[in-house]
């Protein structure tokens, strides 16, 4: 029967292939499998980002307290008297320890005992927060019952974004940290793109092709793959030794990292000006221009785009780096944003490293936290990236 | 070839050229004539390109290339020490068989050599010799209107024409053509060539192609290089009619290979 | 169409039409001597066969050159190659009428009936020369319906010819049976007037080759 049926279709259908039907299963079979493979890296990432936002987002909100504080000559000059003994152990100590700073600016509150939303220690606000906390039962119920009262409020975490390191985990913020990326990574752009660019413009459009010009690309393409710590040593040997420039500074760590930023700026450009078509510069040289007419006017503005476009990309990649920086001491304490580049600082990815070793329960969901603003900081760099690609782009 | 009493723009004396140990160019002599086309045909790979390209010394700009032998023109040898090449292409102009407008305003296009060599200074000056490149490369009708738009948003005919606009514009007296019509469809094709006729009265024009009809249609001379050698040089007449050489012959009524 | 190509062949086809036109005219002249009973003043009509054989090779020489350098198509084409061929035909016509010229002079004598040569000898030199006159105009015709005109004008013209030809054969044997010391001349006359015919078929054969140049179809030479 089914012998029969087959050669019907041969008979009226001059397109049949019997090996066809093969083919076209191999062929899905193998898009399936291609599938899986994205669903399954696809799966990973979800995880991750699913797995950092819920620890990170409880950061954002900390426990204020309200009770009395009494400001007067005894209280500034000792802070722990300001409230009341029983509540001395779930109040902030950091808090308290500001308050002299506080009367200074407002004279009035002097001699005053003020119903103020007082920050809560950091064990009260894991304890509400429902997570592993350390306090005594005494404690405990003190806190249930200004709960049941409404005297304990949760509040947007502006200290995260306002305070430096603090060894007191409810004073911690990133804003030290946030500052010594800008100056390190100020001072890594200033370095590394320039030479970056204008090496691979010699190389590109100036060098020979002979065997030392193939030997430095070699070792170039090589520098880009070598393991980042080296580059810490390396700056803690010449920069620190040698120049004797200040250890822990961005000054320091800017330099270290264009060193490792240099050999991916100089391959993307090398790339970006080798995909501008020989027709340009033949055209160029037709009309009786030099190499430098050629190269300035025609060729840089069309790989521009290219550039711009490896040089976010290197820069997104070394903001990222934790490694070469802790050699050169950016792990040290660092509770006061550097006011210049000579300062010692810290930078978000030593920050979030120094934090995650930290024992307090309320550094996990700050590193969490740390994360998430280093990866938005890093989604936005390449973000304005394609952006800028996008508008220097030339339309051929 | 038949005695003429035409003027010769450049004397091209036992040329010889090698790319590394390649010896692609053997002793070419030519006197190539002012105010004529000139056009250069052979198979692929028989010279002619390297040797259009040896009039506007562009094959310096390869390492590996070594010349030898003398290319006179207005009595003094374009390949004497003391003759710098980049003024050398200034004098003699060259159109691309890809047409490469710069990635700039059709304005700025023409506008930018002239302006680098100091030819004209930015303004009125500027802006008539655009408006008389455009003229004389046949585009400015079309062009007049949006001078500032992007070269390269026109058709291809048009871009190969703005790119004559850009060559004329420095002022050459000769013009080198590398097969600038196979990449234009045919009517485009037909507009260049009838803009090389006109041309002809104010430049010398050499021309490579690998098209023959071409060179039939609009060459008053025509060379045959084969391997490297030039075969034969007359006038086209004689070239198509009554070849002198049988390797010529057998290219032209297409025996060959 | 480039310049230079559209002037080569405008160049040729005035060559071709000049040419015809030296045949016409001699035609013309001897038409008129004839008309006037003239007949000495046949020996002035200068149509060297040596003239019209180097403007045909000039134009022959001209069309090959055109041929190589342009590669025309179609109606081009198609007019070239029957140029050629014309211009051949041209001199053919051209040495028949030289032919007729001469002959007739030479034969003619009052001691003829000249008369009856004259009633049937003009009308035939008319009829050729219209024939080689409407043919050689359709060179610049463009029009179909001319064309088409102009071609059967060319035929009845030619079949008139023959049939005068064959008249005046008639009659002039009838002539020569009654004056046989006269028949060399009367002869002669006749082997004239043959030269007309075949002029009138020149003329029909060029008007087949323009017909295929400016209509189409196949080339025919009758």
């Amino acid at each position: 029967m089914i012998k029969r049926k087959k050669n019907k279709k041969q008979e009226n259908n001059p397109f049949y292939d019997p090996a066809l039907k093969a083919r076209h299963a191999s062929a899905s079979r193998f898009k399936k499998f291609t599938l899986s493979s994205l669903i399954f890296s696809v799966a990973f990432l979800a995880f991750f980002l699913f797995d950092i936002i819920g620890k990170g987002m409880p950061a954002f909100q900390i426990t204020y307290i309200k009770l009395d504080v009494t400001y007067n000559e005894k209280t500034i000059d000792d802070s722990r008297f300001a409230v009341e003994k029983k509540y001395r152990t779930i109040v902030s100590r950091a808090w308290l320890r500001d308050l002299p700073k506080l009367v200074k600016s407002k004279p009035e509150l002097m001699n005053t005992t003020q119903s103020t939303w007082v920050l809560a220690d950091d064990q009260v606000d894991q304890y509400l927060k429902g997570h592993h906390y350390n306090m005594k039962d005494k404690e405990i119920k003190l806190v249930d019952e200004l709960n049941t009262q409404g005297l304990i409020e949760s509040r947007f975490n502006s200290i995260f974004f306002t305070n430096g390191d603090s060894k007191i985990p409810e004073y911690a913020g990133l804003n030290s940290a946030m500052i010594g990326s800008v100056l390190t990574l100020l001072i890594t752009m200033l370095v590394a793109f320039p030479i970056g660019v204008m090496t691979a413009i010699y190389l590109e459009e100036f060098a020979d092709d002979n065997r030392f010009t193939r030997f430095i690309e070699v070792n170039i393409n090589n520098l880009a793959a070598i393991p980042s710590i080296l580059f810490g040593l390396l700056g803690l040997a010449i920069f620190i030794n040698l120049f004797g420039l200040p250890r822990s500074s961005p000054v320091v760590g800017g330099l270290t990292l264009a060193l490792m930023t240099l050999p991916i700026i100089i391959v993307s450009s090398r790339a970006a000006l080798r995909a501008v078509p020989d027709s340009i510069r033949q055209a160029g040289y037709g009309l009786g221009l030099n190499k430098i007419q050629v190269t300035k006017d025609h060729v840089l503005p069309l790989a521009f785009p290219g550039v711009l476009t490896g040089s976010i990309i290197g820069l997104a990649q070394a903001m990222g780096e934790t490694a070469p920086l802790i050699i050169i001491g950016m792990i040290a304490f660092i509770p006061d944003a550097p006011g210049s580049v000579m300062d010692a600082a810290t930078v978000m990815p030593a920050q979030l490293f120094t934090w995650a070793g930290m024992p307090e329960r309320m550094y996990i969901e700050k590193t969490a936290a740390g994360i998430m603003v280093l990866l938005t900081v890093l989604i936005s760099l390449n973000a304005i990236a394609i952006y800028l690609r996008k508008k220097f782009e030339v339309k051929w | 070839m038949k005695k003429n009493d035409n003027k010769v723009k450049i004397d091209v004396k036992d040329l010889n050229l090698w790319y590394g140990d390649n010896h692609a160019l053997h002793g070419i002599s030519a006197e190539l004539y002012e105010n004529k086309i000139t056009a250069l045909i052979g198979p692929s790979g028989c010279g002619k390109s390297t040797f259009l390209r040896c009039i506007n010394r562009m094959n310096d700009l390869i390492n590996i290339v070594k010349i030898d032998g003398q290319i006179v023109i207005d009595k003094k040898n374009i390949y004497d020490k003391d003759v710098d090449e980049v003024s050398v292409r200034k004098k003699i102009g060259m159109v691309f068989q890809q047409p490469n407008p710069f990635p700039k305003s059709i304005y700025d296009n023409v506008a930018y050599a002239p302006l680098k060599h100091g030819i004209v200074k930015k303004g009125k000056d500027c802006d008539e010799l655009v408006e008389t490149s455009l003229i004389k490369a046949g585009l400015w009708n079309e062009v007049k209107d949006k001078l500032n738009t992007p070269g390269t948003s026109l058709s291809g005919g048009q871009q190969q024409r703005l790119c004559i606009a850009r060559t004329i514009a420095v002022k050459p007296e000769v013009i080198l053509m590398d097969e600038p019509t196979s990449a234009l469809d045919p009517i485009s094709t037909e507009k260049i060539e009838a803009l090389m006729l006109e041309l002809k009265n104010d430049y010398t024009i050499i021309t490579v192609t690998h098209n023959m009809q071409q060179a039939a249609r609009v060459a008053d001379y025509t060379a045959f290089f084969h391997l490297g050698k030039l075969i034969e040089y007359d006038e086209t007449e004689t070239i198509f009619v009554n070849p002198n050489n049988k390797k010529t012959e057998d290219y032209i009524t297409g025996r060959f290979g | 169409m480039l310049k230079t190509y559209e002037e080569k062949l405008n160049n040729i086809k005035d060559e071709i039409s000049q040419l015809g036109q030296e045949v016409v005219d001699a035609l013309e002249l001897s038409l008129k001597a004839l008309k006037n009973k003239d007949i000495a003043s046949l020996k002035d009509i200068d149509l060297s066969s040596k003239k019209l054989n180097i403007k045909s090779n000039e134009i022959d020489n001209i069309i090959v050159t055109t041929l190589a350098l342009y590669s025309p198509e179609a109606k081009d084409l198609r007019q070239l190659v029957s140029y050629l061929k014309i211009s051949n035909e041209l001199v053919r016509a051209g040495s028949n009428v030289r032919d007729f010229i001469k002959m007739f002079r030479k034969a003619y004598s009052d001691d003829l009936n000249t008369s009856t040569i004259l009633e049937y000898a003009i009308p035939l030199q008319s009829s050729a020369l219209l024939s080689l006159q409407t043919t050689l105009s359709m060179i610049d015709e463009t029009s179909v319906k001319h064309i088409e005109e102009k071609y059967h004008r060319v035929i009845v013209e030619e079949s008139k010819t023959d049939d005068l030809y064959s008249m005046i054969e008639k009659n002039i044997l009838k002539l020569i049976s009654k004056n046989l010391d006269l028949s060399k001349e009367y002869f002669d006359i006749l082997s004239a007037l043959r030269r007309l015919e075949k002029t009138a078929d020149r003329a029909v054969s060029i008007a087949n080759l323009l017909q295929f140049a400016q209509v189409g179809g196949e080339m025919v030479q009758s």
